[in-house]
């Protein structure tokens, strides 16, 4: 059969066999979903069926209850209309029950045998109970409530238990139904489901064998023809196949035995022409190469000035692919910004000479213009027509652009666009010889930003940035054209203000300035609070010269912060004095240390209910050689801005806790000594250990040192003074807040701190009798530290009535010139001895 | 704190049982009455008892309840006073009253009565019937035997089916007495003349003879047929000072 088969088309030979097993196995699969659609129906009217019978069974033993409930009511009702009214609902019930009661059984499956159907049975009994009830209701309506009674409860005790007896036999039935149902429902879809796996089987098994006889046969001969090609394809045209069959293979190997005679008589041809064409695409390829990987952006036109082509330089640089320019003008790129002589003497030059190079603004794609460095050339044939246009482009806007960004750098600070230190000289040189030609004044003002430093750290520098460029912006809406405003770095502005009249129109402007720069910066959805310090010098007044002149404003400028910042101060000649003073004492004070010239004094601090003495506050002194005695708030400032103030807080508090080890030896009571810390030594990182040396050199115990900072130092750096404390404190030094009332008084930060004492500020206490509102600071501040469990030193106590009002509201601590004012080491010993032997003294 | 709470209690403690051990001497009788005739047994009792070391509790129910109570155990009691022959034969039938000690001292009289300010006026015996009275109280037929005698006289005359619609029924003749002193204008109740209240105004006299004699019947319960305590005050029930009494309460003291 196989072999009669060779002749008929493969389709014919495949399509066959396996359309007609499709449709035997198609017929078999409808059949048997067919059967399974019919049983799941019939089963599905047995699962509704014992649904509705379960629930209905379940509605009777619900109704029944409720039968029995309304039946007892009746019975216990006194009056004869709702008896009615309730005899009207146990007719409504009976009928309810009576309506719900289950059909005899009417299934397709087997009943189960030897199981009688009860539900004969139920309404039956129910009949009896219900009649049985009914004369007890005759009774109680007629108001026998006693025989009503004895026969309601015979009969339910007759009928009752047998009722639900049946009601929960005809459940579990109908669950019997329903679980039998769904048994049948799963066997019959199993059976079907074997059935038509079956035909499946078969029928795809069937398939899959015809064919795999038919694929054999045609792999067979393919692979013949396989081998004839390979050997054609090798280029020996002299292989023989023979044509065995009509079917697509036997087509197949007809046709392709004249191809490959075909192939033959071109390939001869071919390989003639080849040996002449390579030679020629060999050059052709040297120049597209050359043309298409160009660096420079390169352009070919035709005679009529038509884009022919383009390179990948040329779409790098104008954003243009060549279907976008092909056939185009090249005016398309022209950015209109190259003046027609341009394009004239570029026509000239490429009639006459063949050649034009030259700058031309164009456009690119994105709409950008650009100059571009041109370099055109006309190709002509022999009898000196143009062929086509070859032009090369170089960008050379970065070129431009770099041009001008140096120029401005040169000039400009780049942050801000102020102008910057250099050009600022050579302005003010200009500006300082045309005022001396014009015998007119200059003003120079020297604009520091306060806070910044502050602002700049503890919210990044981008903030800062953004800050200055406010500020800028804010100077140049100040000033006039004419003047000249720079930034000279960090902070710091420079202000030349060019041919003035009069003196007080500079007053007027820095006054303006500031007002302008104080002014809220939100910045980063973040508010900040800046001010400036200016200072004001003058030419010729404070100078001829403009290092003279800055040198002089800067010296202004640091007068005008040491007034408070915030304000605008002219130079002086006095304040040149000052301000070497200042250097001088700087210098000096390096070595101060070195030449001992600090000394200790000692200020008591009385207890105020024993009045005895609590501790000491060591006060630092400084024996100036030539100065004499300087006072701390003149020297500790200096000491701050020059680092000197880590050293001389060290000694401050190594010295302090000798002493009050050399008083534990002839005290009988411990005393604390307090030191002061600085704002810087608090930041310093070296703090612990100096202290941490210290307590240990001296042996000093918990509660014996007390470091005293101001609110104004703790709030410079809210976290790091909040770690700094915490380690203080865990090395058992206890903590003062000094000078409190004067700074943030922030209440939830104080609360922070692991702080142990409040020291009022003698600013409040001075004022206690005269001052209302001073004496309630003391108050609330007394309080508001006993309520966070703080103990108060109030400083600067002078008067018996500051001490009874202070005794008065619970201040702890007093301390001032009442009780002793501060004094060197040995008196301040002898003021302790006498007081252990005498504590009268001390009141 | 506590010890002294529980000081203070177990003081209480001890003067309570002192309080009740103390009057250990005087006899004590209770007495189950209907409640038709409680008022004028209390008022009858309290005069025994001040002339004998004796103390009278009284149970005051209806005749029913107190013989189902008695013979169920839920209530001791010496001497049983019922409204009716019925619930003293159920006494006798369960053995605790002997039937040649009931006595039957004093009978009543039915009254169709209507609170004191209502204007109804009942001329005949049917006027029950009449569209004027849509709300008729009488005792529960069960338990309170007025309450049999009413629906045996309404049966009787015929009205009952009439009637009963209108009916409502209440447990015992105090409650009766008290509800209908605070019904409407249309309605009435039946209950012992003995049992007329200041709020009530009777309406109607009921023809003895259209239910069974309404007699009391008196026995005493029980072992306490013996006692001697019990006898004495039996005996004085029956006597002619307390006939006085239950006569001018409006009871029928004629013998039957």
């Amino acid at each position: 059969m196989i072999g009669r088969m060779k002749n008929c088309s493969l389709y014919r030979q495949l399509i066959v066999p396996m359309f007609s097993i499709g449709l035997i196995s198609l017929l078999g699969t409808v059949y048997f979903s067919h059967m399974l659609k019919e049983s799941v129906a019939a089963l599905d009217t047995v699962y509704v069926e014992g649904d509705i019978r379960l629930r209905n069974l379940e509605e009777i033993e619900k109704q029944i209850t409720a039968y029995r409930a309304l039946s007892l009511r009746h019975l216990t009702t006194e009056n004869f209309s709702t008896m009615e009214q309730i005899n009207h609902e146990l007719e409504a019930t009976r009928i309810i029950i009576q309506d719900t009661l289950p059909k005899p059984k009417e299934t397709i499956t087997q009943p189960p045998s030897g199981q009688p159907d009860i539900s004969h049975d139920l309404d039956a009994i129910l009949q009896t109970y219900f009649s049985g009830i009914s004369v007890a209701i005759k009774l109680s309506s007629d108001f026998e409530k006693e025989a009503a009674f004895a026969m309601l409860t015979r009969i339910e005790s007759e009928h009752i238990p047998r009722i639900k007896e049946i009601t929960s036999q005809l459940i579990r039935n109908a669950f019997g139904d329903i679980s039998d149902s769904r048994r049948a429902l799963m066997s019959v879809a199993t059976d079907n489901l074997y059935s038509t796996t079956a035909i499946g089987i078969s029928g795809g098994g069937l398939l899959l064998f015809i064919a795999f006889i038919v694929i054999r046969n045609v792999t067979d001969r393919l692979s013949k023809l396989l081998i004839w090609s390979q050997r054609i394809s090798q280029g020996d045209y002299a292989a023989i196949l023979t044509q065995d069959s009509n079917d697509e293979v036997g087509q197949l190997t007809y046709a392709m035995m004249e191809m490959a005679q075909s192939i033959a008589d071109a390939n001869n041809r071919l390989e003639m022409s080849k040996r002449s064409a390579e030679s020629i695409a060999e050059t052709l390829k040297i120049y597209a190469n050359a043309f298409e990987n160009s660096g420079e952006a390169m352009l070919i036109t035709d005679r009529e000035n038509k884009i022919i082509n383009i390179n990948a330089a040329f779409t790098r640089q104008t954003g243009y692919e060549l279907s976008e320019v092909a056939g185009k003008n090249p005016r398309m790129l022209s950015g209109g910004d190259t003046s027609d002589d341009t394009y004239c003497e570029m026509w000239n030059n490429l009639k006459r000479e063949n050649f034009w190079q030259g700058e031309l603004w164009d456009r690119k794609k994105s709409g950008e213009i650009y100059p571009k460095w041109a370099a055109i050339s006309a190709i002509r044939d022999q009898q000196g027509e143009v062929l086509f246009y070859i032009a090369s482009f170089t960008d050379i806007s970065d070129r431009k652009a770099a041009e001008a960004r140096i120029e401005h750098l040169a000039h400009y600070d780049m942050l801000t666009g102020l102008l910057n230190r250099f050009s600022l000289e050579s302005r003010m040189e200009q500006a300082v010889l045309a005022a001396k030609r014009e015998n007119q004044q200059l003003a120079v003002l020297f604009v520091d930003l306060d806070r910044f430093k502050y602002i700049n750290d503890s919210m990044g520098h981008q903030v800062g940035d953004q800050l200055l460029i406010e500020v800028a912006n804010r100077l140049k809406s100040c000033l006039r054209e004419s003047d000249i405003v720079a930034r000279i770095g960090g902070d710091e502005f420079v202000i030349v203000l060019t041919a003035l009249k009069n003196t007080n129109q500079v007053a007027t402007l820095a006054e303006q300035i500031l007002t302008h720069l104080s002014e809220p910066y939100s910045l980063n959805e973040n508010i900040f609070e800046s001010s400036p310090s200016i200072g004001i010098s003058i030419y010729p007044n404070d100078g001829n010269n403009i290092d003279q002149l800055l040198k002089n404003s800067d010296i202004a400028m640091y007068h005008a912060k040491d007034q408070g910042r915030k304000n605008f101060q002219f130079f002086t000649s006095s304040l040149q004095v000052a301000s070497e003073e200042r250097i001088d004492l700087e210098h000096q004070l390096r070595n101060a240390l070195e030449l001992d010239q600090f000394e200790l004094y000692y200020q008591v601090q009385v207890n105020t209910q024993s009045r005895y003495i609590h501790g000491m506050e060591a006060l630092i002194r400084w024996h100036h050689p030539t100065r004499g005695f300087i006072r701390p708030d003149r020297f500790i400032p200096i000491a701050e801005e020059s680092n000197v103030i880590n050293d001389l807080g060290a000694w401050v508090i190594d010295r302090a806790c000798q002493q009050v080890a050399e008083w534990r030896q002839i005290s009988d009571k411990p005393l604390q000594i307090s030191v002061n810390l600085s704002a810087r030594q608090l930041q310093s990182n070296k703090l612990i250990e100096t202290v941490q040396s210290a307590i240990h050199k001296h042996q000093i115990t918990e509660g014996e040192l007390e470091l005293e900072i101001t609110e104004t130092a703790a709030m410079a750096d809210p976290e790091l003074a909040i770690r700094q404390l915490n380690r203080l404190s865990e090395l058992g030094v206890s903590l003062a807040i000094d000078d409190f009332g004067t700074g943030y008084s922030s209440l939830a930060y104080l609360k922070k701190l692991p702080i142990n004492t409040l020291k009022l500020d003698q600013t409040f206490v001075g004022d206690i009798e005269n001052d209302k509102n001073d004496a309630e600071i003391c108050m609330a501040t007394i309080a508001l530290a006993h309520n966070l469990g703080l103990k108060v030193v109030a400083e600067g106590v002078e008067t018996i009535e500051q001490r009874d009002f202070l005794t008065k509201y619970d201040c702890d601590y007093l301390q001032g010139y009442l009780f002793s004012k501060p004094l060197p080491s040995k008196e301040a010993t002898d003021l302790i001895k006498t007081c252990s032997t005498n504590q009268m003294v001390c009141l | 704190m506590r010890c002294l709470l529980c000081r203070i209690y177990l003081l209480l403690l001890v003067i309570s049982a002192l309080l009740i051990i103390s009057p250990v001497h005087a006899a004590e009788i209770t007495l189950a009455v209907a409640n038709s005739t409680c008022k004028t047994i209390k008022a009858v009792g309290e005069q025994y008892a001040r002339s004998h070391n004796i103390k009278i509790h009284y149970l005051c129910k209806s005749s029913g309840l107190l013989a189902k109570g008695i013979r169920g155990g839920a209530i001791k009691a010496e001497i049983y006073i019922s409204a009716n022959r019925h619930w003293v034969d159920y006494m006798i039938e369960g053995g605790l009253v002997t039937a040649e000690n009931v006595t039957t001292p004093w009978g009543n009289r039915l009254v169709v009565s209507a609170p004191i300010n209502s204007p109804l006026r009942l001329q005949t015996w049917h006027d029950l019937t009449s569209e004027s009275i849509n709300s008729i109280i009488i005792g529960d037929p069960g338990t309170a035997p007025f309450g049999r005698y009413a629906k045996q006289a309404l049966q009787k005359t015929g009205i009952w089916e009439q009637v009963k619609q209108k009916i409502t029924t209440t447990k015992h003749i105090t409650l009766l007495a008290e509800k209908l002193a605070q019904s409407d204008n249309k309605t009435v109740g039946i209950l012992f003349a003995t049992n007329l209240t200041d709020r009530l105004r009777p309406l109607y006299s009921i023809d003895p003879s259209w239910h069974p004699a309404i007699r009391y019947f008196m026995a005493p319960v029980g072992q306490s047929a013996d006692n001697a305590e019990v006898t004495g005050l039996f005996n004085y029930l029956q006597s002619d000072p307390v006939f006085e009494t239950f006569k001018a309460a409006g009871f029928d003291v004629t013998s039957e």
